[in-house]
């Protein structure tokens, strides 16, 4: 099985290169996309290893365009390369390796053409920014179960795996900026098989995140009105 | 009452039409939407009101007045809104193309050189 791993990121750049040359060392055949989405300055990688520089590939952005454009560029290559599966990672080091067997089992086995991991332990209400994203989150799990009767918790998980066939209905719809939870429900829309997988998010190895709280107020929105826009069949085709 | 829900949600349903059809992005309309819902929810404070009206300085502190005056400002807002969406949309296809052919040409280059791309 041909695998593409794909690690969108944004001036995280610590730990980056160990986490490439790790997930080259572990998976053999497969390759690594980065695409440093307008990082100051930019991201390179200090890979020394031949077939490491062999399977990696490095886009640049010149200004901060959004997940969503880097995950077209994703789907993209991996529709022209003719990847069997993508799978995407933060560059953060909060998403836990040892469970990326367990999501590509599920594609390589034909169980499903999404794989998600669905994060367990990030349901805290310790700080305000916190609460307000477990209501986020639960809210939009509710909205999920009305509209599209799905089973997923965590829409808003940046570690998933996809298939060929779930990349190529992807690949026909124009991303937003934070693409997660429309993604899901392209795949939803069109039956495919979303399953999840549930996971120890880890701390992140540095930083924080970008997103605040009023950032995470307008992703609610956001999340709610493009569901909104499913529940009355009014999605752009 | 019932006006102001009929108004907020006629505006909500043309909001999400200009987004099926490709007119909006998501963020700019969840913005619009917030401004109308800021609008609306001004209209229960004659207080605001009267302070806008004499930030506007116009002559009566009537909520028709400034209602007026911000249809005007959003009518305007959503017309920017959707020329800064198209502009947004096509900026972000071409580099989509950009880096498919980039990562096109890195591939017939690797590994003699770095696969910094940038565009």
């Amino acid at each position: 099985m041909k695998v593409l791993f794909f690690i969108p990121t944004y001036n995280d750049r610590y730990g980056l290169t160990a986490l490439v040359s790790s997930l080259l060392k572990r998976y053999g055949s497969a390759y690594v996309l980065v695409v440093d989405d307008g990082s100051s300055p930019a991201i390179s990688l200090d890979l020394t290893d031949r077939s490491e520089i062999e399977r990696t590939f490095l886009v640049g952005m010149a200004t901060n365009e959004g997940i969503g454009l880097a995950t077209s560029v994703a789907i993209d290559l991996m529709i022209a390369d003719q990847f069997d599966c993508l799978i995407r990672l933060d560059a953060d080091g909060q998403h836990p390796q040892s469970e990326i067997e367990n999501l590509k089992e599920k594609i390589s086995s034909n169980l499903a053409d999404v794989v998600l991991g669905e994060r367990i332990n990030h349901n805290s209400l310790n700080t305000p920014k916190a609460a307000m994203g477990s209501v986020t989150k639960s809210f939009t799990a509710w909205l999920g179960r009305m509209i599209f009767s799905s089973h997923v918790r965590d829409w808003y998980t940046g570690f998933f795996a996809m298939n060929r066939e779930a990349a190529m209905i992807a690949q026909g719809a124009y991303l937003e900026r934070y693409c997660e939870v429309q993604l899901l429900c392209i795949f939803h829309q069109a039956n495919l098989r979303v399953k999840t997988h549930p996971i120890e998010q880890l701390e992140r190895n540095h930083g924080q995140s970008s997103i605040n709280w009023l950032g995470g107020m307008m992703i609610m929105l956001r999340s709610s009105l493009m569901m909104l826009l499913y529940a009355l069949r009014m999605h752009p085709k | 009452m019932i006006y102001k829900l009929l108004f907020f949600f006629g505006f909500v349903w043309f909001l999400l039409m200009l987004v099926q059809r490709q007119r909006l992005g998501m963020d700019l309309a969840s913005l619009t939407l917030l401004l109308i819902v800021g609008v609306l929810a001004l209209s229960f404070s004659p207080f605001w009101v009267e302070k806008l009206a004499h930030f506007f300085e116009f002559g009566t502190p009537s909520m028709a007045v400034v209602a007026l005056a911000i249809a005007g400002l959003v009518t305007v807002a959503v017309i920017l809104l959707v020329m800064i969406s198209d502009l947004k949309r096509k900026h972000a296809q071409l580099t989509r193309q950009v880096a498919s052919m980039q990562l096109r040409l890195s591939r017939v280059d690797k590994p003699s050189e770095e696969d910094q791309i940038s565009i």
